[in-house]
């Protein structure tokens, strides 16, 4: 049973690489999507056609598109995203300095978000008749629409500039400083986040409680948070992961605009700069890895649901 | 009383919107005793044991009645009263797909016993020899999904075995497999009875399964028992109209090609229970008084009787 595990992984790495490769083709082809034409935009408005002509060779664009996509994905294999058009550094080393943030971001608002649907859900679950399910019900509601800029934005208002408690725009140094910098921003993605989050939940975790196997566990003694934790949580917990998983795009494009918004130096902020500026190179290399965030994204989902459903490590 | 025994009285259970489903049920098993009771889908037997374990099913509740255990009482609707447990029908959804066999039985006899987990282990080790299993330490590796249906009851069989009980009740535990398994999970709950001086209770629709199993046979109907008594007794000469058409309806090896019968009509639902006699729609031959309330059977008395009032009237062993 424990060797299947690592193969499960290796057959799901597997099928990870033809969505792999279509997600290289896309990458690649966003530059013929780009309106405008390269060579003309480096080489800037006042050159002569020889100039463009001869940019465009330095840059290999007059090659067949097969002979260039080849050497993309040959300069990718060597760790090469080419450098900034705008300060000439390596892509590479631009995704180094600002991944960590964004990373931040995302596990943060993970956490945030699993702080906020879970008591939610247990409660749409388990005591669903109750007041506090009424209010929690009403909540969700709301919230479910509301859009993460303006989420992110009231926040920034309201506790950050009127009442002054946390700090609204960039990273205060030091540990404590990043933690309260972090803070609403991570609310912010939470906010968004747990409303779906809560629902999926509550829904797997009514039908767990509704059960045959859970009133067996019940038959035998099994109660309290033995109970919950033995049999509801393990139960209830894979189709969420999955939704989880369904999510990543989302939580991704949370965080671009969580960082716009509080001035968060990360992944996000950079993207919407360099389009903003025609980086062409940043934008690709960033496009890149928000891709590869996605697919990675929802292989931990899936091998966290593999982890907690013995029945799906046969399939 | 010579033996220690279950007993369950005046067990009354409603649904949400106060349609009782059960109402003054009672019945009685004694140690190394054997009660069957049968009745078709919607006579409230399954509901009847679910109610003893304090686990209704879901949209119901239980209104009244006490459970006594030896001679601890417990309220009725109090869950899993210690000494009794429960096998139910379908071991493919009342197994947790996410539990190891070992470690839910050794979590359940060390939660039963307080015993160590090594103790428990290989406690848990015996119980599925108990119940026939080969190659034990293979199975307790085993998930759920990775046995077959008979291995499957098997184990819901040790799991309820696990904690130690004095009375097992058993809901159709044989219903979901075919008939070899079905024999094969009969004669291992009869030799546990034998073995551990387990009361059993059997339910069943099945009238044949019930008879190979069950030292006393209760026939419920639409929430009541109709008719009680020694197995032997009860199948040999059924007095209420409708054991005597579950009687009839069983197929006769001697005389093949003779037609299935079936009793015609369905049972009442619980909103349409009258304080008469339930069965008068669908009996072959109502006579005078039907309609006047009956209290139905209580099931802590095993001598054969009938809750028909038309019982000397009419003849054993043929219902139209």
């Amino acid at each position: 049973m424990e060797g299947s595990g690592w193969r499960l992984l290796g057959r799901r790495l597997l099928q990870v690489l033809p969505v792999l490769g279509l997600l290289l083709v896309v990458v690649f082809a966003l530059q013929a999507l780009i309106p405008g034409d390269p060579a003309r935009a480096i080489a800037g408005p006042r050159a002569t056609e020889a100039q463009v002509a001869h940019v465009r060779a330095d840059l290999g664009l007059d090659e067949t598109v097969t002979t260039r996509f080849a050497s993309y994905v040959g300069r990718l294999a060597g760790g090469d995203l080419g450098e900034s058009n705008r300060s000439d550094v390596p892509v590479t080393q631009i995704i180094g300095q600002r991944v960590g943030v964004t990373l931040s971001l995302l596990l943060g608002g993970l956490v945030a978000s699993v702080l906020l649907a879970g008591p939610a859900a247990l409660v749409l679950a388990l005591r669903p008749r109750s007041r506090a399910a009424w209010v929690i019900e009403r909540v969700l509601s709301v919230a479910i629409n509301l859009p993460s800029f303006w989420v992110g934005l009231m926040l920034a208002t309201v506790v950050g500039l009127r009442a002054g408690l946390l700090p609204v725009g960039g990273l205060e140094p030091g540990l404590g400083g990043h933690l309260r910098s972090y803070l609403l921003p991570c609310l912010t993605i939470g906010i968004s986040l747990s409303p779906f989050l809560a629902r999926s939940a509550a829904t797997s975790l009514r039908e767990v409680v509704a059960s045959d196997y859970v009133v067996t566990a019940r038959s035998v003694g099994a109660s309290g948070t033995f109970l919950f934790r033995r049999h509801l949580l393990r139960n209830a917990l894979p189709p969420t992961v999955t939704l989880l998983g369904f999510q990543a795009g989302a939580l991704l494009f949370g965080t671009v605009i969580v960082e716009q918004t509080f001035a968060l130096p990360g992944l996000g902020a950079e993207m919407i700069t360099a389009a903003a500026q025609r980086d062409f190179p940043v934008v690709q290399g960033l496009t890149l890895v928000f891709g590869l965030g996605i697919i990675v994204f929802n292989l931990l989902a899936d091998v966290a649901v593999s982890v907690l459903d013995p029945r799906t490590r046969t399939a | 009383m010579a033996a220690s025994s279950l007993e369950v009285e005046g067990l009354e259970v409603v649904t949400r919107a106060g349609v009782p489903i059960l109402d003054d049920l009672s019945f009685r098993v004694a140690e190394g005793q054997a009660l069957g009771i049968v009745g078709e889908s919607g006579s409230g037997k399954s509901v009847a044991l679910r109610a003893t374990m304090g686990l209704p099913p879901a949209g119901t509740s239980v209104r009244a009645g006490t459970v006594m255990v030896g001679d601890r009482r417990v309220p009725a609707g109090s869950v899993t009263p210690a000494g009794v447990a429960m096998v139910f029908q379908d071991s493919f959804t009342s197994l947790d797909p996410t539990m190891r066999l070992g470690s839910y039985l050794a979590e359940t006899v060390a939660r039963h016993r307080g015993a160590t987990i090594a103790a428990a282990r290989s406690r848990a080790r015996e119980l599925l020899r108990d119940v026939g299993m080969t190659e034990p330490e293979l199975r307790m590796r085993a998930f759920p999904h990775q046995l077959s249906g008979g291995l499957r009851q098997r184990a819901a069989i040790a799991l309820a075995l696990a904690t130690d009980p004095r009375y097992l009740l058993c809901d159709e535990p044989t219903t979901a497999l075919d008939v070899t398994l079905q024999a094969r999970i009969l004669a291992l709950l009869k030799a546990r009875q034998g073995a551990a001086g387990l009361g059993l209770v059997f339910v069943s629709h099945d009238i044949a399964v019930v008879s190979q199993i069950a030292d006393v046979v209760a026939v419920m109907y639409a929430g009541r028992i109709v008719e009680i008594g020694p197995t032997a007794t009860v199948i040999g000469s059924p007095r209420h109209p409708y054991a005597q058409a579950l009687v009839a309806a069983l197929p006769d090896l001697d005389r093949p090609g003779t037609r299935f019968l079936s009793i015609a009509g369905t049972p009442p639902d619980p909103s349409e229970f009258t304080a008469g006699c339930r069965f008068q729609a669908r009996c072959g031959h109502p006579g005078t008084g039907c309609d006047q309330p009956l209290a139905g059977l209580d099931g802590r008395d095993h001598r054969h009787r009938s809750d028909c009032l038309h019982e000397d009237t009419h003849p054993a062993g043929r219902a139209s």
